[in-house]
């Protein structure tokens, strides 16, 4: 049985162990036991309590000062892709992108940033559509002393504007890559040309930056999961590692089509944990790359190096509105891009303001006094607790209610399901998953264990 | 190897601190300006009067900043000019006997602090100062007093103190936790996470607690801590139990920098018993790094030749031996790695340096 | 055989169930069912083993008395670091 601490020390206990703990017959060799592991504390043990204190701040997430802008300076985009999570509007259409008056209202806001580091996600419809509005932009961050910019597109058209923009050692790429290209053309691109197209620029752009500077995220439907080799090789073929495996949300027009993805979570969380074990099986036969699904390995680290990454959809508390915000092409302000698609949608307004005004409203206050698992009754019971999070908008998006119990949340669902499989991976013996794991966590080696088994 | 003590003559009645100038620059009060100079040494100028140091160049010796004894026919070059290394002994007393001691303790005390205090503040901009003994917080007060009143001066320094952690206790919880010690960082060892071992190869009963409850203080007080292990064979084969213990209980710190020994002091006489030829079983090091790294530990390897580490690991070893003292074997000529590597001690066994080295 | 549902059950020798204990139980196993009887409850489930059965009541009563115990100290830790 799986003991986790508040700080996230965590041990599987032999069951005669358990019900000592449960009946409050500890012997003295089990409190040392525990003591070592970091999951009791003796009075006597100064060190022990600080420690413990220590952990626990380090699990507690920081929304410090805003730093972290997703930008959606044109709503119009040259494909219609089935799924569409942003209710795009076609390429021809006026009155979609931002006015003079906004983008100075959003150069204002850069201009009002208090921080040294700057990460910029533009997004869509398609930003390239647009290369005078990222560039003025970027351009705005140069007293910026650390920026990073980052260019969502579906890489169909590179004009000299665009090139120019991703030449610049600070601006990243990232795309949509759903698969093989009979897969991608369903979904995406239509016809054969156009994919090919697609297919063209994405080769264009790695042999000319390498991998580090584009990533390719593939968008799944659960109601048609693509082979898993497929895919796999689909990104390995452009010798992209990292693959994030992300499913159709039914907004925007994902709605229309895809009413039926309600029913297929399950299905979907079977099929995340599947991959991950094909990636371990094809990590090991082949050592010369490390393939990863980026939320399992999120995940990953979360159990084991607290404040690795600064991924805003798992974290504790997870407020919104405070360290990054999404401004939409008329200026309104929303917490998550979710939620900006989700308004779109017409099921329920989740914008917080808007760039003129501003956005430290009650709106925004009343849904952050809830965004914390910690004090939750479900929650608190949960081995998971310090390694999970909360993220209301997803709530929202499926129920229009933030209040439901949490086991009867898709969130803690998926969630269960990806820390059942990061455990039982921890305590696997297969010399394939540890050395997964060890890539997956960054190590140099490869360590004999990843969790304690108490005797 | 560079000498840091030169023979001198001074008509001043006490020791005193100056800085030595060959003049071009300007000179100021604490200064003492370059008058002569021929084959056998140099001669300045200062307030307290003449000074001739013998053996040196103006050129090597400008900018240093100098403690003269003129009892003593000598000055000691406390903080060179452009050394990324300069530290300050400041007692040789100790309370602590470990197996392989560099510096082993003597039981009389000479009180510089006041020297010391004047010399860091003619040190140059930036400079990180180390501060060493015996065990400097022998004389705690003192040292925690000089090193305040030198950093409301000199805001821009930096101090390193090496300490045994014998002797923190709560009282010093809000002290240091005055912003003038986020320009300190505290070297502690610890040499195994279990009691009994740590107390052996430190010589002391009863270290190993006294040293948990230094730490749970220097953690409340938000102090940055390096933590130092040295490896020896005794605590080889317990260094993964030790990662565990620095994962689980002392999280806090900055960085852990484990250290092969060095061949000097108590070590010499027992090399052959404590020295750990890493090179040939690099496993229970490489799995200790791993276990820290596991759990967010950052790791270094301290006085490990970068060729002696497989590649895994070869990032994390430093070029930690200070310029003073170190040497490299005859084979590493063609080494394309040598800048970023420690090298070895000057007193490293000769013939075990260059058995051991690949260039790479 | 056909037509035959196997059911495990394990009793609870236990005059009430703690307040937390039904809600946390459905929580870790949905099919678990408790059923008053007489001396105590029945834990009955068709699809889940005896020994799970077990394991989840375990967790359920060793979790109350830990949340119970370490409620205080927990409060206050939490309340330093925010402060």
């Amino acid at each position: 049985m799986l003991l986790v601490g508040d700080a996230g020390d965590f041990a599987l206990a032999e069951r005669p162990m358990v019900e000592r703990l449960c009946a409050d017959a500890l012997t003295d060799d089990d409190r040392d036991v525990l003591s070592c592991e970091g999951l009791l504390i003796d009075d006597g043990d100064p060190l022990g309590r600080v420690a413990y204190a220590y952990g626990v701040a380090e699990r507690i997430g920081h929304a410090g000062a805003l730093d972290y802008l997703i930008l959606v300076p044109t709503l119009r985009c040259n494909l219609s892709c089935s799924y569409c999570q942003v209710s795009r509007v076609a390429e021809r259409s006026t009155g979609f992108d931002w006015n003079e008056a906004t983008l100075a209202a959003v150069l204002r806001l850069i201009d009002g940033l208090e921080t040294e580091r700057v990460k910029i996600e533009f997004q869509g419809g398609e930003p390239t559509l647009r290369p005078d509005l990222i560039r003025a932009v970027i351009d705005r961050c140069e007293r910026i002393p650390i920026r990073q910019f980052v260019i969502c597109t579906n890489l169909q058209r590179i004009d000299d504007d665009v090139l120019a923009l991703f030449d610049r050692p600070d601006v990243f790429i990232s795309t949509s890559l759903d698969g093989d290209a009979a897969t991608h053309a369903r979904q995406r691109t239509g016809d054969g040309a156009t994919t090919d197209a697609f297919l063209a620029n994405l080769r264009f752009v790695l042999d000319r930056y390498g991998p580090t500077k584009v990533s390719a995220l593939p968008t799944v439907d659960p109601a048609r999961l693509p082979d898993m080799d497929g895919l796999i090789d689909s990104y390995a073929a452009h010798g992209i590692d990292g693959v994030f495996l992300r499913p159709i949300n039914y907004q925007g027009f994902a709605r229309k089509r895809h009413a039926e993805v309600r029913e297929l979570d399950a299905a979907w969380r079977d099929y995340h944990s599947a991959f991950v074990r094909r990636l371990i099986e094809r990590n090991w036969e082949d050592r010369s790359r490390v393939l990863e699904e980026t939320y399992f390995s999120i995940c990953l680290r979360r159990v084991f190096q607290p404040g690795a990454d600064r991924h805003v959809d798992l974290r504790d508390p997870n407020p919104v509105g405070v360290d990054y915000v999404v401004v939409d092409h008329d200026g309104r302000v929303y917490p998550t891009d979710e939620a900006r698609m989700l308004t779109r949608s017409g099921v329920i307004d989740l914008a917080i303001g808007d760039v003129f005004d501003g956005w430290e409203t009650e709106a925004r206050d009343r849904l952050n006094a809830h965004a914390t698992n910690r004090f939750d009754p479900t929650c608190m019971g949960c081995a998971y607790q310090p390694f999970c999070g909360r993220d209301l908008v997803d709530d929202l998006s499926r129920y229009g209610r933030i209040d439901l119990p949490r086991h009867e949340t898709e969130f803690c669902r998926r969630h269960l399901a990806m820390f059942d499989l990061v455990f039982e991976l921890i305590y696997s013996a297969d010399p394939a998953v540890r050395y997964s794991l060890a890539r997956w966590l960054r190590l140099p080696g490869t360590p004999t264990e990843f969790g304690v088994r108490l005797s | 190897m560079i000498r840091l003590t030169l023979p001198a003559a001074s008509d001043a009645e006490a020791a005193y601190v100056a800085r030595l100038n060959t003049g071009r620059g300007g000179v100021d009060e604490a200064d003492a300006a370059l008058v002569d100079e021929d084959a056998e040494g140099v001669t300045y100028l200062g307030r307290h009067g003449v000074l001739a140091i013998d053996g040196a160049s103006a050129t090597e010796l400008n900018g240093d900043v100098v403690i003269v004894d003129p009892v003593g026919g000598r000055a000691e070059r406390i903080l060179r000019r452009g050394s990324g290394h300069n530290t300050l002994l400041v007692t040789e007393r100790c309370d602590q006997l470990c197996l392989m001691c560099s510096q082993p303790p003597k039981k009389t005390h000479v009180d510089r602090f006041a020297l010391f205090e004047q010399a860091c503040l003619l040190a140059e901009s930036d400079s990180l100062i180390g501060i060493s003994g015996g065990e400097p917080t022998l004389y705690k007060a003192d040292l925690l007093g000089m090193l305040e009143h030198v950093l409301a001066e000199r805001p821009d320094l930096e101090f390193h103190v090496l300490t045994n952690g014998q002797f923190f206790d709560d009282d010093d919880v809000a002290r240091l936790r005055d912003e003038r010690y986020a320009r300190v960082s505290w070297g502690i060892p610890i040499y195994a996470a279990d009691a009994a071992l740590h107390d052996r190869i430190v010589g002391k009963d009863g270290a190993f607690s006294r040293l948990e409850k230094s730490m749970a203080v220097l953690a409340r007080a938000g102090a940055r801590i390096e933590l130092r292990t040295v490896l020896v064979a005794d605590n080889a084969d317990a260094l993964t139990r030790l990662a565990r213990y620095v994962a689980k209980r002392l999280r806090f710190v900055e960085v852990w920098s484990i250290m092969q020994l060095e061949n000097i002091g108590f070590a010499r006489a027992r090399w052959a018993s404590l020295f750990v030829e890493h090179a040939r079983d690099f496993g229970p090091i490489g799995d200790a790094i791993d276990h820290a790294a596991l759990h967010g530990i950052r790791a270094q390897l301290f006085n490990f030749p970068r060729c002696t580490v497989p590649e895994p690991w070869r990032d994390l070893a430093r070029a930690s031996i200070s310029d003073w003292k170190r040497r490299y074997a005859d084979a590493c000529a063609p080494c394309r790695e040598r800048d970023a590597c420690s090298g070895f001690f000057e007193w490293h066994p000769i013939q075990q340096a260059e058995d051991g080295v690949t260039p790479l | 055989m056909q037509g035959e549902v196997r059911v495990a059950e394990i009793g609870i020798d236990i005059v009430d169930l703690p307040e937390g204990a039904q809600h946390r139980l459905a929580i870790i196993d949905p099919s678990i069912a408790i059923e008053r009887v007489y001396g105590g409850f029945a834990l009955r489930s068709e699809t889940s083993t005896h020994e799970r059965i077990g394991d989840a009541w375990l967790c359920v009563m060793t979790n109350e008395r830990l949340l119970q115990a370490t409620a205080e100290a927990r409060r206050i830790v939490l309340a330093e670091l925010l402060s």
